[in-house]
């Protein structure tokens, strides 16, 4: 038979093998957490704050916290992010600022999050004396989300074409308007993306919010940005290390990372149907 | 683009055949009316006439290199340089004409105009149904002018023996003989010029050479 | 003929970075006329083309000397306030290139920027698609986008919306090189309809386009301006021999 056919056919029964794998490992897992964690989910779970000592009761502190800390930190870091990656793109200038920023972005990146957490701890929650609170967790988590949001951002400038700014400036507009007429419109779609990634991201880490902003128990819900709050993921991690009630308290953590798993889809969801519309009305 | 400049480029080929139609009328009606005022005439409108003919050869050659006409386009402006040399010449028939008859009106000639005038008529009809035919690119009346080339050819022979006839025994008048014999051989020659312009209108409206009274070739 | 050439330039060079592109050039470009510049590739014609709305200095490392006047102003003076220089001189691009906004905000873009109240607005876009030929085709469906036009009809936009800046001179460079014959010869008698109200110069690969619509062309090689005249002049005898050369096709 043909050798290039055989070794065709080879590499594409390796690629389908790997693809199976990766599919197995996915269902699996959400299999396992679904599993485990699936029969505690009630509206009552989702509703009510937890009691006796969280074997029953709910996680509504917890779902509320890591959706504010969520909304701020990336409120915090998506103009922040969008406006370096301008600069970046736009201005350009003076050439050493560039190089720091760009080195800073790309060490940023690469650094752990319980780094991130300590940095949050000494700058934060000490420094500036916000204690631990969710402003201390959401800048924070800005911080955490930053790069990839300015990677994003900056992809996404790159990518309108070239043509639109020429035609722009020729008509008399200023670099400013051009950005914030031209550029920044077209690019949004692809700017939405690494937010939608960086959202994902943000709910889910446990050791930046460790010493910023969360707490294993509290009463009361929220009621400012300097208040100490619950959160999904270090439920979860609280619940498995350092409950009492190991019995009861397994599964709950198994229904928060439901939760959690299911919170961060939402957002998701809606950050990508936002998208949708606005790449639907482009045509281009 | 093109389009206006061909309308305006024969429009000017039509006022440069008014013009010479013009001298070609006033060199016989100069004569004919003893008026030389009108040869006068003519002698002005050669020189409109030769001016006239440098712009129309310039407009030509400018539309060529400007827009690479193709097919009808390319005949049209082709035939038209061809065209205005044709009017150039007639015009400078006429003006020997208008020359001779100067001569004419100074030293009479005894002998009858009516064949000359006769001829003059024939020919300036030819010239205008030419232009006309240009004008309107009619086929069937191009190709009828230049079987009326005859009725001149003929005229011009006959005053051309009447003359040796007569001038024979009256040798004082053998000058102002041969400036009708000039009259006459100039008309004979506009006339067959005029059927080289139809047989150019020929060619800008079908494509085919019509010389001699038949089609050449047929270039399609 | 009695012209006027408020438009021109005086002894200007350019250099991008080493590369001395425009060498010397003195042109006029006449009022309300439309005027070509010609040469075979990399010329300089262009780059000449973006020197008369400062759109070079968008490319890094571009020295240029000399002057731009533009209606008794040399708009490379320091101090120039380049955004009104590029007001009023319209540009269009090879290919063309609206927003990804509907008709209209492709139009009106101009104009927003520069804070013109809405109604005059209206009535502006309407005069500029209009001129542009291109008002009959597009009224019913002016919030649509700007990419469902055709690729000549695209070209008309970008035209309406440069003179919806009502400019003194608009720059075409190459505006039909991406177009099919049938728009190109559209843009080409556009071309000739609005000489009348706006000095046209034409950069274009094309000597046969440069012979049909330009009242006088400017041939350029190796940065050099070779010569400049009148097209109908130019084409039937031209004065140097490099111009004999580019004309009957020897190279180009």
């Amino acid at each position: 038979m043909n050798y290039r056919k055989i070794k065709a056919a080879v590499g594409v029964n390796i690629l389908r093998l790997f693809i199976a794998i990766t599919s197995i490992f996915l269902v699996t897992f959400l299999y396992v957490i679904f599993a485990k964690g699936g029969k505690v989910i009630s509206w009552e779970f989702l509703t009510q704050s937890p009691r006796r000592f969280m074997t029953e009761g709910g996680i509504y502190p917890a779902i509320v916290g890591t959706f504010w800390l969520t909304v701020l930190s990336i409120g915090f870091a998506l103009p922040l992010g969008v406006l370096t990656a301008i600069f970046l793109t736009s201005y350009a200038k003076p050439a050493w600022l560039v190089r720091i920023v760009r080195v800073a972005i790309n060490t940023l990146a690469g650094v752990p999050s319980i780094i991130y957490g300590l940095f949050g701890l000494t700058v934060f929650v000490q420094l500036f004396k916000f204690d631990v609170s969710i402003l201390s967790g959401a800048l924070t988590l800005g911080v955490l989300a930053m790069p990839v949001i300015i990677n994003a951002s900056e992809e996404a400038i790159k990518t309108v074409p070239k043509d639109f700014r020429e035609a722009s400036l020729a008509l008399g507009a200023t670099e400013r308007q051009t950005i914030l007429r031209v550029i920044l419109p077209t690019a949004l779609p692809n700017i939405l993306t690494g937010t939608i990634i960086s959202i994902g991201r943000v709910a889910g880490e446990t050791a930046p919010i460790l010493f910023t902003a969360a707490t294993f128990y509290t009463r009361l819900l929220p009621t400012s940005a300097l208040d100490e709050v619950m959160v999904l993921p270090y439920h979860i991690y609280a619940l498995m290390t350092e409950g009492s009630h190991a019995a009861k308290q397994v599964p709950i953590a198994y229904g928060t990372a439901v939760v959690l798993l299911g919170l961060v889809l939402f957002v998701s969801a809606v950050a990508i149907v936002i998208r949708y519309n606005i790449r639907k009305k482009r045509k281009w | 683009m093109l389009k206006d400049k061909l309308v305006a480029l024969k429009k000017s080929l039509i006022e440069q055949s008014l013009l010479v139609q013009k001298m070609i009328e006033s060199s016989f009606l100069g004569l004919f009316q003893k008026e030389i005022k009108l040869l006068e005439k003519v002698l002005e409108l050669e020189l409109l006439v030769n001016q006239k003919e440098i712009e129309i050869e310039m407009d030509c050659t400018a539309l060529i290199a400007c827009f690479h006409p193709e097919a009808k386009d390319l005949r049209l402006i082709l035939m038209i340089m061809k065209m205005n040399l044709i009017l150039e010449k007639m015009g400078n028939l006429a003006l020997s004409n208008a020359k001779s008859a100067r001569f004419l009106l100074q030293h009479p000639y005894n002998s009858s105009l009516i064949d000359l005038a006769s001829m003059a008529k024939e020919t300036i009809n030819m010239l205008k149904n030419s232009i006309n035919a240009f004008i309107t690119e009619d086929v069937m009346l191009s190709k009828q002018i230049c079987k009326n080339d005859d009725v001149v050819d003929r005229l011009n022979s006959k005053i051309f023996k009447k003359l040796v006839t007569e001038v024979i025994p009256t040798p004082p008048t053998i000058e102002s003989a041969f400036h009708m014999n000039n009259i006459s051989k100039n008309l004979e020659r506009i006339a067959d010029l005029a059927t080289n312009l139809a047989e150019d209108t020929v060619f800008i409206a079908q494509g085919q050479i019509f010389k001699h009274n038949s089609l050449i070739k047929d270039l399609a | 003929m009695v012209n006027n050439a408020h438009i021109t330039t005086e002894d200007l060079n350019l250099w991008f970075g080493d590369n001395h592109v425009l060498k010397d050039v003195n042109i006029p470009v006449y009022d309300k006329k439309v005027t070509a510049l010609i040469g075979p590739s990399g010329c300089g014609k262009s780059t000449l083309l973006r020197c008369f709305n400062r759109m070079n200095d968008l490319i890094p490392e571009t020295k240029i000397t000399g002057k731009v006047h533009l209606y008794n102003k040399n708009i490379y003076e320091s101090k120039t306030d380049v955004t009104s220089v590029r007001t009023k001189v319209g540009m269009v691009f090879q290919k063309p290139n609206p927003f990804p906004k509907s008709i209209f905000k492709n139009v009106a873009y101009g104009l927003n920027i520069r804070g013109i109240s809405k109604s005059k607005i209206n009535k502006i876009v309407e005069k500029s698609l209009k001129d542009a030929w291109l008002w009959d085709e597009v009224k019913d469906r002016l919030h649509e986008s700007a990419f469902s036009l055709s690729g000549g009809q695209q070209q008309r936009l970008c035209i309406a919306r440069a003179m919806a800046n009502d400019p003194e001179i608009i720059l075409l460079d190459e505006p039909t090189s991406a177009l099919d014959p049938q728009s190109t010869a559209k843009i080409e008698e556009l071309c000739l309809a609005l000489k009348d109200k706006v000095t046209i110069l034409i950069v274009t690969h094309n000597i046969a386009q440069a012979g049909r619509i330009s009242d006088f062309t400017a041939f350029m090689y190796l940065g050099e301006m070779v010569e400049f005249g009148e097209t109908k002049k130019m084409f039937t005898v031209p004065k140097d021999k490099r111009t004999e050369a580019y004309l009957s096709g020897v190279f180009g």
